[in-house]
């Protein structure tokens, strides 16, 4: 049953790429992108094998190994999501049972290009301890449980996170989480700042990191190496305890899964009486666009996860003040978040998957799809941008560059509105369908993600160059330029904006049949 | 308006009369529609013409091409060649106009469901750049006339599939169009609200308004069109007025006839065996 689930997911990986000349172009370019990378960490693995001494060995493996866990952990959550072909809910019908399924749908897991390199990884780790027997063995033992722990890892936080973000009251725990974390952090990572490190506290960070669950199986065949024997088979076990503890979980999500298919990444029960905001903003399409986005927002987290995230991230730069003392960063604030909320609705067509066609059935006019539907993003920015920029002058007390930041801020959003309203109106990558959990890419998605958004958001940093110029001189002490910056960056921005929506209502009118026919099909 | 729930007529939007007598043309024109996907045609050649005030049957096999036709003629997918008019109007020449005086319920589309059932049909009619207060009224009565009421205020992604049809069908007559075009709208519904959907259809053709709707299911094209076309392989194999296409035969048979394809089903003999 294993080796069948892992025969599908390969079967549906080439049908895919078959069907699709975007995902292969896509697949393509992640090689790309992955492959100098890898094949340099692979020389440096087999590297290692020729040193004499022991503790780099022990120190790089262990903290890239346990980073690595980490990576397959966090990064389906906050960026690319996880493959959706093999849907747990999918096999609801089918009398397969739980065990072997949830084996399977782990093993089908490594069928990808994370999965591959991964295992790369691990095979290498065997050249690096091929110091002797022990050793050599430990890594085998330890690698297989490492990928074993970072497939299953990757399966149970996503599951998890997406039950909870379906839920309005779960969105609402995440977002106070996500505030709670950053006013927490802040003072943890002050104190965490103000020493230095030392090669001295690598080696301790390698001996904490060695006992957590990220590192127990890559920390194991150095112990081998070094003769401590029992440390070593000790580490193995509580590894071997982490994977059946992690199994039990994902088969138990499974089951949640499988009994009850329709439960999955929904609101259920959720009413409204009245039209709400439908009623509120004009009664005209383009306030009926700006009214549907925003209740989208708010009820589907394939919007609001981001949305969350793209208005909390630039509060990360704070750290980077805390810890460098940098006002840089303070200034990097404002615009950081003007720059994302401005273009990040560029591929907004294709979250209305196939119920698009109401739009092209009742052909709504243009200008008011591409503003109605950049109203969320509007709102958002005028106390985003406002907010941060005020916040980072009064902690820099760098009132001075107030008006410089408000500018090319000004000019970043703008411009990402302008950006936007063309690209959604083009042609649109796939993502998330609805009800689906947000955090799952098509195959060959994340590639192509990845494409679209340099060009995308090289597109707004030149439009919005004058103002940044403008803006640089001001960081590099000529005041007068701050004042110029805002005027600048308003009128580019605006320029901008009105001619991209010009552009986009145009093209979205002409190519309606067209956006809609490639939503059908990615469906 | 006061009083129980209505169905809205036809036109009542546009302003002009009913369709009857305004114009000689027909209310859906087809020529030479003609769509490939790949190396597959969906549909070769197709022409058809639906006279005002017909309630009209569009019955064919599965992959036949109705739901790619119907597609073209409502705008949803550009024809690779021919012409579609609508009233007199080019679909794909002039499609502001002619959308406005269409009503659409396809088939396999998704609706945005995060909206209520109210939320959604609102939704519609201030799309098509109708009066606010006009679209809530006449959302709340449609709402009402499909016996949606309870439902009104939930998601629509927790209706069943039958009330999801009967809510795109508010939507699709929110505008108060003069040409509706119904992919499979019975598929899925109960036989209660069957009725009511028929009903509310005869009404509206009665009042001057033209039905196109696709369904496999020959019985109810007999009960209720006037006028039906066959259509298997992406050709029309038989068009015109349900007597005609008829022919004295049902019109089940005429369709083997026409399509062909034997009944006769082979093997399987292990299905009938009771013994486990």
């Amino acid at each position: 049953m294993v080796a069948h689930l892992v025969r599908l997911k390969l079967l549906l990986l080439r049908n895919t790429l078959r069907r699709s000349p975007a995902a292969l172009v896509g697949m393509g370019l992640g090689v790309l992108y992955g492959g100098g990378i890898l094949v340099l960490v692979l020389v440096g693995l087999v590297s290692l094998r020729f040193l004499p001494d022991l503790e780099p060995s022990r120190t790089a493996l262990t903290l890239g190994g346990a980073f690595l866990v980490l990576a397959w952990a966090v990064v389906p959550v906050v960026a690319f999501g996880t493959d959706p072909t093999l849907d747990p809910n999918r096999f609801a019908t089918f009398a397969v049972p739980e065990r072997q399924l949830a084996i399977g749908l782990a093993a089908a897991g490594f069928i990808g290009l994370p999965g591959v390199a991964t295992t790369l990884l691990v095979l290498a780790t065997f050249v690096t301890w091929s110091r002797g027997v022990l050793p050599l063995l430990g890594a085998v033992v330890g690698g297989a449980l490492a990928l074993a722990t970072c497939v299953l890892l990757s399966r149970v936080i996503t599951a998890a996170a997406s039950t909870l973000l379906s839920s309005r009251r779960g969105r609402d725990v995440v977002a106070v989480l996500g505030f709670v974390a950053l006013v927490g952090l802040a003072p943890a990572l002050s104190v965490g700042g103000s020493f230095e490190l030392t090669l001295a506290d690598l080696a301790g960070v390698t001996t904490v990191v060695g006992w957590t669950p990220l590192g127990w199986a890559w920390a194991a065949p150095a112990d081998l190496a070094d003769g401590l024997l029992l440390t070593g088979l000790a580490r193995l076990v509580l590894a071997g305890a982490l994977v059946a503890v992690l199994l039990l979980l994902w088969q138990r999500q499974l089951v949640t899964a499988v009994h009850d298919p329709r439960s999955s990444a929904r609101d259920a029960g959720a009413t409204e009486s009245g039209i709400g905001l439908l009623g509120r903003l004009p009664g005209t399409s383009l306030g009926a666009v700006a009214a549907r986005s925003a209740i989208y927002w708010r009820r589907d987290p394939r919007l609001g996860f981001p949305a969350l995230i793209t208005t909390l991230f630039p509060a990360g730069l704070l750290f980077a003040w805390h810890l460098g003392g940098s006002e840089l960063a303070l200034v990097a604030m404002p615009l950081a978040s003007a720059y994302m909320l401005g273009w990040g609705q560029h591929n907004d067509v294709g979250y209305d998957s196939t119920a698009f066609w109401l739009h092209v059935a009742s052909a709504v006019d243009g200008v008011s799809d591409r503003l109605g539907r950049l109203f969320p993003s509007a709102v958002l920015g005028t106390i985003c941008l406002p907010v941060y920029a005020v916040v980072g002058a009064a902690l820099g007390d760098r009132w001075d560059l107030l008006p410089a930041t408000l500018g090319a801020g000004a000019a970043l959003l703008l411009a990402g509105f302008g950006v936007a309203s063309v690209t959604s109106a083009l042609k649109q990558y796939p993502v998330p369908g609805p009800g689906e959990s947000p955090f799952r890419t098509p195959p060959g998605g994340a590639g192509i993600t990845l494409v679209v958004q340099a060009v995308v958001g090289l597109a707004v940093l030149l439009l919005a160059l004058p103002a940044l110029a403008l803006g640089a001189l001001a960081w590099f002490g000529h005041a007068w330029a701050a004042w110029v910056a805002l005027p600048v960056g308003v009128a580019t921005g605006i320029g901008a904006a009105v001619v991209g929506v010009r552009v986009g209502a145009r093209l979205f009118e002409r190519r309606m049949p067209e956006l809609l026919q490639d939503l059908v099909r990615v469906r | 308006m006061t009083g129980g729930p209505q169905t809205p007529s036809p036109a009542t939007a546009s302003g002009t009369g009913p369709g009857i007598g305004s114009g000689t043309d027909p209310a859906l024109r087809i020529r030479g529609l003609r769509k490939q996907f790949g190396q597959t045609v969906a549909v070769a050649g197709i022409d058809l013409d639906v006279p005002r005030g017909s309630f009209y049957g569009l019955v064919g096999p599965n992959g036949a091409g109705k739901t790619t036709t119907l597609s073209m003629a409502t705008g949803l997918l550009r024809p690779d060649q021919g012409s579609v008019h609508v009233l007199g109007t080019d679909v794909w020449a002039d499609p502001v106009a002619a959308k406005a005086r269409i009503g659409v319920l396809p088939d396999g589309l998704r609706l945005f469901d995060r909206l209520t059932g109210l939320q959604l049909v609102v939704y519609a009619g201030l799309l098509r750049g109708m009066d606010r207060d006009d679209v809530v009224q006449r959302a709340g009565e449609l709402v009402a006339a499909l016996g949606l009421d309870d439902a009104a205020d939930k998601l629509v992604v927790d209706y069943s599939a039958g009330m999801t049809k009967k809510v795109t069908l508010a939507c699709a007559l929110v505008h108060g169009p003069r040409l509706l075009v119904l992919d499979e709208p019975f598929e899925a519904v109960d036989p209660v609200s069957a009725k009511t959907i028929r009903g509310i259809l005869s009404r509206y053709v009665e009042g001057g308004g033209t039905v196109v709707l696709s369904s496999h299911v020959m019985d109810l094209v007999e009960r209720i069109c006037t006028d039906v076309a066959i259509i298997a392989g992406g050709h029309v194999r038989a068009a015109g007025r349900l007597d005609d296409v008829r022919a004295g035969a049902s019109l089940e048979d005429r369709f083997l006839d026409l399509v062909g394809g034997s009944t006769d089903v082979k093997g399987l003999a292990w299905l009938h065996t009771s013994s486990d």
